[in-house]
């Protein structure tokens, strides 16, 4: 049996497969690594902190006493800088070697900077970790005019922040809508209705082509197309995740535009894991690889890795089979992504009322995903649906009734 | 003797409190805080008294 696990990243990933290790491992030596210079904390909630809506407090989950409690190892603010897969060796910028008998990657990733003149000017912030937050928030309560950029999940929080924060803000859209590939016209007006009344105006066919800085190197403007000049002495930037996995350079470890991993969260590297955004896992209610980076998918990767790690063999391992669910709470109508909006050869959508629309995607007759604006209860049968893998994209004329019962579709929900 | 949830909106939330963001609920604990707003109540133990959940505004669970 093994006795050594390394897991490098402390999000909820690598936390979720500690804590499943140690559960299941008692006096296994139990290690992880992080960059970062503070223990697990509430990814989600740290915009709620950089609009000033909560203090820091509750946005900490763990703190060393947990990893304590637990003889689990955490070392904080060690970068990994390499692995030696042969050698069962974690290399850090120390110069440390840190050997394992099973490692776990859950680095997730880093905002994507724009590559544009002057995009990593003082004032220009991406989005991602509780000290960007800090430094949001500090910088937002003195600035005055803002641009956003980037017309996707992560762009809309860093509006809601400068929103909340009084800025007067613009949010910069590539196309004619935010979410383009998830939301029809009919959908985004919803959106663009509800960031206009929060006071931030939306900007669509634009982007940043260049950004201006004074003498100090402070962003003082943003240029798009056609050199149309925007005042900002703040911006926010979130164009995409950058993956981090420079370390893994040289394995064996595939990577295809996320680590590539099994249901069990294996890569192709003996003994190596991985887990959380950063993964291209096996969907076994698709049949095929996907990405879908979301909190909740991301602990449950890291449950299934800690128990596949542990495990004697796999066959005694639940593998991952999840529906991935993303909200945003920033408006007075609530909204959720499940499963694979974007995707599927198939969709259907309907408006029930102001604020309430609903957008289903299908893939070979199946329900794979789908965005609610409004309503939120229904989400619990869609994905019910989506694990059953259920055949009924000729059946949304039940789908999209406002309110359903799954005993009113002809369909067999074995999941 | 059930013990019935409700759902109150938070004008603030302080230090000591535990917060959940609504994306972190699983499908029961989702299922009763929806039953919850609706005034429709629930006897679920999925959802912790005293805890706010952040969701169009912030929401403080309670039991009685």
């Amino acid at each position: 049996m093994s006795e050594s696990y390394v897991i490098i990243g402390d999000g909820v990933a690598g936390s979720s497969a500690a804590e499943t290790i140690r559960e299941r491992e008692p006096d296994a030596d139990v290690i992880v690594l992080t960059d970062e210079g503070e223990a697990l904390y509430n990814r989600i909630l740290i915009k709620e902190f950089a609009k000033g809506k909560l203090p820091e407090a509750p946005i900490s989950i763990h703190d060393e006493e947990w990893y304590e409690e637990r003889d689990i190892d955490l070392r904080l603010n060690t970068l990994v800088t390499g692995v030696d897969v042969d050698g069962h060796v974690v290399h850090t910028h120390e110069g440390d070697d840190v050997d394992y008998d099973k490692l776990l990657v859950a680095t997730g990733g880093t905002p994507t900077q724009l590559p544009v003149d002057h995009s990593d000017a003082t004032g220009i912030h991406h989005f991602w970790t509780f000290q960007d937050a800090r430094r949001i928030r500090e910088h937002a309560e003195d600035a005055s005019d803002a641009t956003i950029v980037g017309a996707g999940l992560l762009g809309i929080d860093l509006a809601a922040i400068c929103a909340a924060q009084e800025l007067d803000a613009k949010y910069l859209m590539r196309g004619n809508r935010w979410w383009r590939y998830a939301l029809s016209e009919d959908g985004a007006e919803i959106i663009h209705d509800a960031l206009e009344e929060k006071g931030v105006e939306c900007v669509f066919e634009a982007g940043a082509s260049r950004f201006e800085t004074d003498d100090d190197g402070h962003v003082v403007a943003t240029v798009g197309g056609n050199d149309v000049r925007y005042d900002s002495d703040f911006v926010g930037v979130a164009i995409g995740l950058n993956f981090n996995v420079e370390f893994l350079q040289g394995t064996d470890v595939e990577f295809d535009g996320g680590v590539v991993v099994d249901e069990y969260m294996r890569t192709d590297a003996e003994d190596v894991y991985a887990a959380g955004d950063l993964t291209k896992f096996y969907d076994t209610i698709r049949g095929t690889h996907a990405q879908n980076g979301s909190w909740g998918s991301a602990k449950q990767q890291g449950a299934v890795a800690g128990h596949a790690m542990t495990a004697d063999s796999v066959e005694d391992v639940d593998p991952f089979r999840w529906v991935s669910s993303y909200s945003i709470t920033h408006f007075d109508f609530p909204f959720l992504s499940f499963g694979f909006p974007t995707e599927g050869d198939e969709h259907a959508e309907r408006t029930y009322g102001e604020n309430e629309w609903r957008r289903l995607a299908f893939e070979d007759g199946k329900l794979i995903g789908g965005v609610l604006i409004g309503n939120l209860a229904p989400q619990s049968k869609y994905k019910q649906l989506i694990r059953a893998e259920a055949d009924v994209a000729d059946q949304t004329d039940v789908l999209l009734q406002e309110n359903f019962d799954l005993e009113e579709l002809d369909v067999d929900l074995d999941e | 003797m059930s013990h019935i949830l409700r759902a109150e909106p938070a004008d603030a939330v302080a230090a000591d409190e535990r917060v959940l963001d609504y994306d972190e609920l699983a499908d029961p604990e989702s299922s009763a805080f929806h039953a919850a707003l609706a005034g429709e109540g629930s006897d679920a133990d999925a959802l912790a008294d005293g805890v706010v959940v952040k969701y169009t505004g912030y929401y403080r669970l309670s039991r009685n």
